[in-house]
């Protein structure tokens, strides 16, 4: 204390003061020695005398007077302080023999608290002196004192001698039972035990006291210790495999292990798997001493070893994959050896570790290791690379394994790395800009051939960015590039049936405000060709709407007959409101009129719509649609109101079927009625006025002819007799009225229409034989014989003349019933003269067919 | 009993799920009406069971109108073919009769006609179909010119001939009439109705005999048919005796027979 307090003055006259003390007492010693005799005194004035020597560490002058002590001494108290003094100094002084000797004079005294103390010396004597046995059965009798009140305490020595002591007396087990049954169990003292087993014990035992170890509940820092010793314990006896056991079951377990781990217990689990890994490789390497099987073996057990160090020791993982990679170079698995140094160098350049003492070396490695192997896996082949680079972006070998990698990922058509490959080599080195644009060019080529638009489009980007120094004429060369293939695809899409995907990308192609308005417009075009091929009319018509707009003066006319098709395929396809709509339009495009077909398409849709007959006859154009607009125009106005018919009734072929029409509605009401006045209702309404006024006029004039008609025959003398003179005045009517009627009959032939013949003749039939009926009632009387006979005949003869001309004009109205217009409705009457109209029972029925 | 309740409830969904609905196409009211019209003059023809009227069955616009049209005109949009894109058209054309929106069917007709078929039956069927839409609205010479080119064309149903030899009959061209008539009895050889015309047009030519020979043997003993001309018979051999009680008593609802039992009421 003092020299460290450097007051070295002060202990020196301390010092000095004790020598002159003890000089003094020595010299008082001496004067009573010589003065006496007695044992006693003279045994107390050299135990002192030791005593006093002890103070100051003179052992040799201690050792002199307390040995002249047990001399004179007598006494049995005065013996129990000397001996245990003399067992001290033997013990201190290594002399077990005689420690032994004074020890066990002394140990008789239980009643001595010191008697602990004696004993565990006593005991450690004789371990010394390799008396095991009687070594322990003394210290568990000191550690029996040591437990009782009164007596001094060793404390932890205690505990360790107890462990060491059974384990030098190769008394594991009974060591083992001790500490349980003193409660002596805890991780500490079982490990102490295991470390004295197997270091002074029996080594073989070392398992019993290891599975004590692990009945207890270990902490992290425990489990590292216990396998720390595990991996010495285990290597020591050569037991490899359930070492690599303990290793693997530790690193399944390593995850669940909880609390903080202390640098002290991971660096003697690091250090002691490390020696043993250590210890293996050099038992690999010695070739002439282990077989080739047991080789690999163990080859695997480093392997293991070194990821199980990569665990626990994640901030070394680097080193321990190169050493691991190592293992498996020397062995010449070339392979093996490159995957492991790549995954060191993956994880640390997944971690960015900064420990990279052994980068250079794994590089190293790896790359020597690559070269030995005749087929490289190409994934660690290119990690290397990528990884090389990442790390050394301008080292030595960079250029080189730049090229090599991207002509890789060109070969893989991996061009997005490839690209970005290019890129970093273009950054750090771009005085190399040459090789690296030929590497573009190559790429381009590639991708043109293969129209490979995705990629041309990546490359575009990074022309776009400048890429390789590359200006926006390159950028537009490309643009024009992937445009035309795009066309090209979704042509050739087309034509495998692709046609949704087709249809999709001319849409985008024309909507593509950057590309050439002729491939735009050329893609609207093919849009709409297919959308006609596929019956899309829908679409075609949206698409052709914009082709209207979108095509310049020059495309309009070129294609005006591709546009009048489409709208056709539209009309005709029954989409109406689209095709009018279409055509429209065209009509406000002087460049693409729509043809004769779809005005003609038009034209009969806004018919069959409805529109306004006025409009309809305006847009009528040709001969077709007109002809179609009286069709309608028959249909709609079957009672001829329209001032069109009149239009119409120009053209001689409409003229004959409205003539025909009109007529014969005329003719069969009048047949129907035999009423002028109905045969006249029938043209009211009727505006063709012409043909009205035709008609009317000759209704009129056949009811005038008509009305003309009146037959009369004589009237027949009415006196009693007839006289010559009556007669003969009668025979003159008669004969000058058959020739009135004969003149009127020929007079309507001549004049009646032929279709009103038969009514006018049935009236003169009639008329005729109703007067011949009347007449017939005439006989004449006479007194004279001979002129009433004649009277008589000639009567006959006037009576046959009528007969004969009614049969006459009843054949002549037979042959009018024929010779009226078919379809008049005479006929109705062929079977006599017209008085009533006809019905015969069978009606028209609505039947459509399908 | 719970697993009776489940079945239940499983027939219940399971009815319920129906079918979705067919999309129709779009009909007025008045159109309906019409379609409506047409349907249940149809549905006579039929009770009639006459071979030639149940040509009719089958036709389908009749049955359902809206979806059927819905379904050709959405054919017609999808249809590569030019021929059966021509024959959607005359389909279409024939369902718009039946709405008598002749609008339509004239201009489905017109695009028929415009396609250049060579289909002689459709054509046939056309020009029958637009004669009786003139027909229809009185344009009876109009409709005489396209049943007469329809039967130039040998129409499938041989309708043209009962225009025609109808239109012959009411003209009181009796025997030009039974031409028609004969060569459509060749086409329905089991028609009443055709012979029923036929004996008709003997009765107007008094040809009495005729329908006792070739005509009333081959009727139906109990047909109206046969009944109506055997009490013509009757009516030209003077046997009158309660003849205006049995036609009075005689029900006829089909057109044809009706209006010849009227014919007969009128000459007693």
């Amino acid at each position: 204390m003092y020299v460290n307090s450097g007051k070295k003055k002060q202990l020196n006259y301390v010092l000095k003061m004790e020598k002159k003390t003890l000089s003094q007492l020595e010299g008082i010693a001496k004067k009573i020695e010589k003065q006496t005799r007695d044992p006693k005194i003279l045994t107390k004035i050299n135990y002192y005398r030791a005593l006093n020597y002890s103070l100051i560490k003179e052992d040799k002058m201690f050792y002199r007077y307390i040995k002249r002590a047990e001399k004179y001494n007598r006494d049995k108290k005065m013996a129990k302080l000397i001996n245990t003094k003399l067992a001290d100094y033997h013990f201190n002084e290594k002399q077990y023999k005689q420690a032994v000797y004074y020890y066990r004079k002394i140990i008789g005294d239980h009643k001595n608290g010191w008697v602990t103390k004696h004993y565990y010396n006593l005991a450690w004597s004789e371990l010394k002196l390799n008396q095991f046995k009687i070594a322990l059965k003394h210290l568990k009798i000191a550690h029996y004192f040591e437990q009782k009140k009164g007596y001094f305490k060793i404390g932890d020595q205690m505990i360790d001698a107890i462990l060491l002591f059974h384990a030098y007396a190769q008394k594991t087990d009974e060591g083992l039972d001790y500490i349980k049954s003193k409660n002596l169990v805890s991780f500490d003292n079982l490990m102490k035990y295991l470390h004295y087993v197997f270091e002074n014990g029996d080594k073989r035992s070392s398992f019993r006291v290891i599975n004590e170890i692990e009945k207890l509940k270990l902490d992290i820092n425990q489990e590292y210790l216990l396998l720390s010793k595990k991996v010495l314990v285990y290597r020591t006896l050569k037991r490899f495999s359930l070492l690599q056991r303990e290793l693997a079951r530790f690193k399944k377990k390593h995850r669940r292990l909880q609390g903080k781990l202390k640098d002290e217990s991971k660096k003697e689990l690091v250090t002691s798997v490390k020696s043993y890994t250590g210890y293996l490789q050099e038992l690999v390497v010695s070739r002439n001493l282990i077989s080739e099987k047991r080789k690999r073996g163990y080859i695997k057990f480093i392997s293991y070893n070194f990821n199980v160090l990569k665990y626990i020791d994640r901030s070394n993982e680097l080193e321990y994959s190169y050493y691991e990679g190592e293992t498996y170079f020397s062995v010449e698995n070339y392979r093996r050896a490159s995957f492991v140094y790549a995954l060191g160098i993956k994880k640390a350049q997944a971690k960015r570790s900064k420990n990279l003492k052994f980068l250079d070396k794994s590089f190293d490695s790896l790359f020597k290791a690559l070269e030995k192997i005749r087929n490289p896996n190409k994934k660690v082949l290119l990690f290397t690379f990528s990884s090389y680079l990442y790390f050394y972006p301008k080292g030595d070998k960079s250029n080189l394994i730049y090229q090599r990698l991207i002509k890789h990922y060109q070969a893989a058509e991996q061009e997005g790395k490839m690209f970005s490959v290019l890129q970093k080599y273009n950054k750090n080195y771009p005085e190399d800009q040459k090789v690296q644009r030929n590497f573009y060019k190559q790429i381009l080529n590639k991708y043109i051939d293969k129209k490979n638009i995705g990629a041309l489009v990546t490359l575009k980007k990074y022309v776009d960015k400048r890429f390789l120094g590359f200006t926006q004429v390159e950028s537009k060369k490309i643009a024009k590039i992937i445009t035309e293939l795009h066309f090209s695809k979704y042509d050739s899409l087309a034509k495998q049936g692709k046609y949704d995907e087709a249809l999709q990308g001319f849409e985008k192609l024309y909507k593509d405000k950057k590309s050439k308005y002729s491939l735009r417009v050329d893609s609207l075009r093919k849009k709409m060709f297919y959308e006609n091929k596929l019956f899309r009319f829908g679409a075609l018509s949206k698409s052709l709407k914009e082709a209207l707009v979108f095509f310049n003066k020059t495309y309009k006319k070129t294609h005006k007959d591709e546009i009048n098709f489409y709208t056709e395929n539209i009309c005709v396809g029954d989409f109406q409101a689209e095709c009018l709509e279409l055509i429209s339009q065209l009509e406000r495009h002087k460049h693409i009129a729509p043809n004769t077909n779809l005005k003609s398409i038009r034209f009969k849709l806004y018919a069959a719509q409805g529109k306004n007959f006025r409009e309809l006859y305006k847009i009528s154009s040709s001969q077709n649609e007109k002809n179609y607009l009286f069709k309608l125009l028959l249909m709609k106005d079957p009672a001829f109101k329209s001032g069109y018919y009149s239009v119409f009734y120009r053209d001689n072929a409409k003229k004959i079927i409205i003539d025909s029409e009109v007529e014969k509605r005329v003719l069969n009401t009048f047949y129907k009625t035999l009423s002028f006045e109905s045969a006249l209702g029938q043209l009211e309404g009727i505006a063709l006025t012409h043909l009205k006024q035709r008609l009317i006029n000759n209704i009129q004039v056949q009811q005038n002819l008509y009305n003309s008609i009146a037959i009369k025959l004589p009237a027949t003398p009415s006196a009693p007799e007839t006289t010559e003179e009556m007669f003969a005045r009668l025979g003159e009517e008669v004969l000058n009225r058959s020739g009135e009627i004969t003149t009127m009959v020929n007079n309507i032939i001549a004049k009646a229409d032929p279709n009103f013949l038969p009514y006018h003749l049935s009236k003169i039939i009639r008329q005729l034989e109703s007067e011949v009926k009347r007449f017939k009632k005439f006989i004449p009387i006479s007194k004279n014989p001979d002129l009433e006979r004649a009277m008589t005949n000639e009567v006959t003869n006037f009576h046959k003349y009528f007969d004969g001309q009614i049969i006459e004009y009843r054949n002549l109205y037979y042959q009018s019933v024929n010779k009226t217009q078919y379809g008049s409705g005479a006929k109705l009457y062929s079977d006599d003269i017209m008085i009533n109209a006809k019905k015969f029972g069978l009606g028209g029925m609505v039947l459509w067919q399908e | 009993m719970a697993r009776v309740i489940g079945l239940m409830l499983i027939l219940l969904l399971s009815g319920c799920s129906t079918q979705p609905k067919k999309p129709k196409y779009p009909l007025e009211v008045r159109m309906k009406d019409k379609l409506f019209s047409n349907r249940n003059l149809v549905d006579n023809y039929l009770l009639t069971k006459d071979p030639l009227l149940l040509t009719y069955k089958g036709h389908e616009c009749l049955d359902d109108w809206q979806t059927k049209v819905y379904e050709i005109k959405d054919r017609l949009r999808k249809e590569t073919k030019a021929h059966l894109r021509t024959q959607l058209w005359f389909k279409l054309g024939n369902c718009f009769n039946y709405i008598e929106n002749f609008d339509l069917a004239l201009y489905y007709y017109d695009l028929v006609l415009g396609s250049k078929t060579k289909d002689t039956k459709i054509k046939a069927i056309v020009y029958y179909n637009t004669g009786q839409i003139y027909e229809s609205v009185g344009q009876k010479s109009v409709a005489l010119s396209y049943y007469e080119n329809a039967y130039n064309l040998d129409d499938p149903e041989s309708f043209s001939l009962i225009k025609l030899g109808v239109y012959e009959h009411l003209q009181a061209e009796f025997e030009a009439s039974n031409k028609y008539f004969t060569q459509l009895l060749q086409r329905y050889p089991e028609s009443e109705l055709v012979k029923f015309y036929i004996g008709v047009n003997y009765f107007h030519l008094s040809q009495i005999d005729k329908i006792k020979n070739k005509v009333l043997p081959q009727l139906d003993e109990k047909s109206i048919a046969k009944i109506l001309l055997m009490m013509a018979i009757d009516l030209e051999s003077e046997v009158k005796k309660s003849l205006a009680n049995d036609l009075n008593d005689l029900e006829v609802e089909f057109i044809p027979y009706k209006k010849f039992k009227e014919y007969l009421l009128s000459r007693l």
